[in-house]
């Protein structure tokens, strides 16, 4: 079981991302101005959450705990994708109520809150990076041929022993 | 007896490529060196979920405090004798 901020993380995620369908799926009526001002005080709420899961996540990614966080940070991934849907889709939203003339309050908080997502996106990313296939793939490859240091080998080349 | 650990060339090239501080080197390879083969039992129940071995995780501070996770990939079913680092990645905080 995840901590709080986790579980609160991804249950925030998913109510957003059904709160912002529910306006997509009605934006007509006449609430939608309404509508959308809730959805950026959510989007709001949400970026502080996601920063928190995050801070989260990289506490424990640099720790001790390093080794337990695969699940974490693929948990991390698909609910931040799904955030960052929610903010372009709310944008998308803004601009709609832009071009009908009205001006919803805290748009300027709300373009800040989207970098931040966008950052944190980009972040999880870094963090959690893929396999490099193309270096395993190498990596196997120079082991049949019998090439290959041993990790002494390495240490005594680091302490300026050896030769590079 | 424990496996014996073997860095690919390549795997070299990338860590000289990383241009890291002295003390992070010598941290780093002296872990690996002392403890990835000692430690094998316990480290090997992370596995990649790609059957490429399994992967290992291990953060280290340098001299400003600053911590530097590595990610390390090993290859330990090519060969019953190796433990083989096919793959290493560091990352800064």
């Amino acid at each position: 079981m995840h901590n709080v901020v986790i579980r609160r993380f991804l249950g925030r995620s998913r109510l957003a991302e059904s709160l912002v369908e529910d306006v997509f799926a009605e934006h007509k009526n006449a609430m939608f101005a309404r509508d959308v001002e809730e959805l950026i005080a959510e989007c709001l709420e949400l970026e502080k959450i996601s920063r928190s899961a995050w801070d989260y996540v990289l506490d424990v990614l640099f720790s001790e705990r390093a080794n337990e966080t695969d699940e974490l940070g693929n948990m991390m991934k698909m609910a931040i994708a799904k955030v960052s849907v929610v903010f372009n889709r709310v944008n998308q939203l803004i601009d709609e109520m832009k071009a009908r003339g009205h001006g919803p309050k805290e748009v300027a908080d709300f373009l800040i809150a989207r970098r931040e997502i966008q950052r944190i996106n980009e972040d999880v990313a870094k963090k959690f990076p893929p396999i490099n296939e193309e270096m395993v793939k190498r990596s196997l490859e120079a082991f049949r041929r019998g090439e290959g240091r041993t990790a002494e080998e390495m240490l005594h080349e680091s302490q300026g022993h050896g030769s590079s | 007896m424990n496996r014996k650990v073997t860095v690919p060339p390549n795997i070299g090239t990338e860590w000289r490529r990383l241009g890291l501080p002295r003390e992070l080197s010598i941290a780093f390879w002296a872990y690996i060196h002392n403890d990835l083969a000692a430690n094998y039992e316990k480290l090997r129940v992370n596995r990649d979920q790609g059957g490429r071995g399994f992967k290992h995780k291990k953060v280290f501070k340098d001299k400003d405090g600053n911590a530097h996770l590595f990610v390390i990939l090993v290859d330990d079913e090519t060969s019953a004798d190796h433990l083989i680092i096919t793959d290493l990645q560091h990352i800064p905080r």
